[in-house]
């Protein structure tokens, strides 16, 4: 089978194989992706596209998630994942990821005879839509004037308000949180504390697709942090819902103790959809 | 025993008779001293003013703070010092003053108290704008109990009340000014402590300074303020203890600090962290307003002398310090007059002491 590495310049020629938001994750720095051609058709059928994480850090161990998986047969899926399991071997990655909505038959055998232990469980990610977020009582309060969508201010602004946030380790979902342009964010939906002309809180939201948002990095620093997270929130909230349509949805994701406790907080009867998981020591 | 000292407590901070004569006693024969030392008080708070040119100027937030604290506690003072003497004058006024005095003398007592929280929040974030987010409704209690006050010197004026109403609504306001003050105290303590647990960066405010003293005026109810102006002078030294770590021309942290943090680490036992050296010889006015504009406040930034800049940070990923890294590089390379900074970075060993992690840093450049 010939395998090739999906790059920021060959990315487009996988446009029908890639989902739209790993096709425009391929260039970012930590994504990495392969394609799999097994002759028995003209262009690649087969894909993996998987994110190291903590690759530069000290004191973490590097991990890799994979994030899209797709192949024909188990034979295909086996010889992708081979070339991955190397890809990420000479990347020093000690323990290898994933969570899917769903696997094929032959999917999932190749992934069990690459050595992950696949078990059934709850998702991590909450999804609720623009309208739930909208009947939240505090929503319903006018937050302060110091909180702008990032369509307000500068790119330097902008820039510094990174700064604080990964200067602080909060990186969010994002492991390249410091190399993403601020187009990566919806510009108004996505909100920001002003605080002595410094940005010193952040909630970027990632649209995904029409649709259906992320939220990708909530941060604030202190004084007055979980103040500041609420306010924050309440504008998101309220641009999205002046923007959006009732029925969009947003992924919350439980990445951290934090982001958990919060959504809990918020929805307490919500619960993230059955997926598949697994992971190996790599 | 217990009860006999609890009711000299309430005694004392209501402001009324501890109906222990002993004490009543040393508390009146007290008083002569603590005149003499307000007197020293408002002398030392006249001085401070008159000779340190920051808080003339008052260019920065902290030495505004300052002074107006010590404009209030002057004010105290003063007021103090004329309703003392009001037992030896005839006229007019003088009910006027005994009538007015006591009041005022408290009020001010408090808005000093709300003064010195400020102090402290600012001395701890260095935020003007949190400032006026947080503190914009924080004299409203004071403005009820001022209203309310009035109220009730009224109502007891005009309806001609007994003793023991007068004393009764007396000592509930008296009680409620003090829950206001300890309300101010513990607020600052709340700060500090949460503070501490957050950064592991070194402090100079010390609570202290301020709450023995206002300890001690809360018992020693008459010339409560003197004791505020020796808490006020303490607090200031802070500001004058910061002031000698830092680096006039930038505002950013000195080599002393540099060397006074690492110590500070080393006994805490704090590891970790990156160190980012700036070198932009030729461009240091330059590179340093750029660093302040950048780099958030609470990131420490020291000025090392011919143009060099170190920033410390606790921050572990190699993503934060690349984009650091960028981010000053991008910004000298669009100032007017274009360069290239030298920027060197380092992680700090697991074994190595803060200070040798910073001379190995500054030893590259």
């Amino acid at each position: 089978m010939k395998i090739i590495d999906i790059t920021e310049e060959n990315k487009q020629e996988y446009e029908g194989l890639l989902d739209e938001e790993c096709l425009r994750s391929i260039g970012r720095e930590y994504y990495r992706g392969i394609a799999g051609n097994d002759g028995s058709s003209e262009g690649f059928n087969s894909a993996l596209v998987w994110e190291i994480k903590g690759k530069e850090d000290i004191g973490r161990d590097t991990a890799s998630e994979i994030l899209f998986y797709k192949a024909p047969d188990e034979e295909c899926g086996s010889e992708l994942l081979a070339e991955y399991d190397s890809s990420i071997e000479f990347e020093n990655v000690v323990k290898s990821s994933f969570e899917f909505p769903t696997l094929s038959g032959s999917e999932r055998s190749s992934i069990e005879k690459s050595g992950y232990e696949v078990k059934g469980g709850e998702s991590r990610d909450v999804i609720v839509t623009v309208g739930e977020l909208a009947s939240l009582p505090f929503a319903a309060k006018t937050p302060p004037p110091y909180i702008k969508s990032l369509a307000e201010i500068t790119m330097r602004q902008f820039k510094a308000g990174l700064m604080a946030s990964v200067l602080h380790e909060r990186f969010g979902l994002l492991e390249d949180l410091p190399f993403l342009p601020m187009s990566w964010y919806h510009l108004d939906i996505s909100s920001c504390i002003i605080t002595d002309d410094k940005i010193n809180g952040l909630l970027l939201v990632h649209e995904l697709k029409e649709g259906l948002f992320i939220v990708e990095l909530l941060f604030a620093m202190q004084p007055d942090a979980n103040i500041n997270l609420l306010n924050m929130i309440r504008y998101s909230i309220r641009a999205a819902d002046r923007l959006c349509d009732k029925n969009d949805k947003v992924i919350l994701r439980r990445h951290n103790k934090m982001s958990e406790d919060l959504i809990r907080k918020l929805f307490p009867y919500k619960k993230g959809a059955e997926v598949l998981k697994g992971e190996k020591d790599a | 025993m217990l009860r006999q000292i609890g009711d000299i407590l309430f005694g004392l901070l209501t402001y009324s008779e501890t109906g222990n004569e002993e004490f009543n006693s040393f508390m009146w024969e007290s008083c002569s001293i603590l005149r003499d030392i307000a007197l020293v008080g408002l002398l030392l708070l006249i001085l401070i003013i008159i000779f340190n040119p920051n808080l003339r100027k008052r260019k920065r937030t902290e030495d505004r703070l300052m002074f107006w604290e010590c404009v209030i506690v002057l004010s105290q003072l003063i007021i103090e010092r004329i309703y003392s003497y009001c037992g030896y004058c005839e006229g007019w006024w003088v009910d006027y003053v005994y009538f007015i005095a006591p009041s005022l003398i408290e009020y001010l007592y408090m808005l000093a108290i709300l003064q010195w929280l400020v102090f402290v929040d600012y001395s701890l974030y260095r935020s003007e704008d949190h400032l006026k987010r947080r503190y914009k409704n924080a004299a409203l209690p004071i403005f009820i109990l001022v209203v309310a006050d009035i109220a009730q010197s009224l109502i007891l004026f005009r309806f001609d009340s007994d003793d023991t109403t007068k004393f009764a609504i007396a000592n509930v306001l008296q009680l409620c000014k003090l829950i206001v003050n300890m309300m101010y105290v513990l607020n600052a303590v709340h700060l500090v402590t949460t503070h501490a647990k957050e950064s592991r960066e070194p402090r100079f405010i010390r609570l202290g300074a301020f709450i023995i003293p206002f300890i001690f005026g809360a018992l020693f109810r008459i010339y409560s303020s003197a004791f505020l102006a020796f808490g006020i002078i303490l607090t200031y030294g802070a500001v004058r203890r910061r002031d000698k770590y830092l680096d006039h021309d930038t505002g950013f942290f000195n080599r002393a600090f540099l060397e006074y943090r690492g110590k500070y680490r080393d006994i805490k036992d704090y590891t970790g962290g990156n160190g980012i050296l700036v070198c932009a010889v030729g461009h240091g006015q330059d590179m340093a307003k750029i660093l302040s504009e950048s780099i958030p406040a609470d990131i420490n930034i020291f000025a090392m002398g011919e143009d060099r800049f170190l920033l410390l940070t606790e921050a572990l990923r190699g993503s934060a310090v690349k984009m650091v890294v960028m981010t000053i590089t991008e910004a000298a390379e669009a100032s007017d007059d274009p360069y290239t900074p030298e920027i060197i970075t380092a992680a700090r060993e697991k074994d190595e002491s803060a200070g040798d992690f910073a001379s190995r840093l500054l030893g590259s450049c």
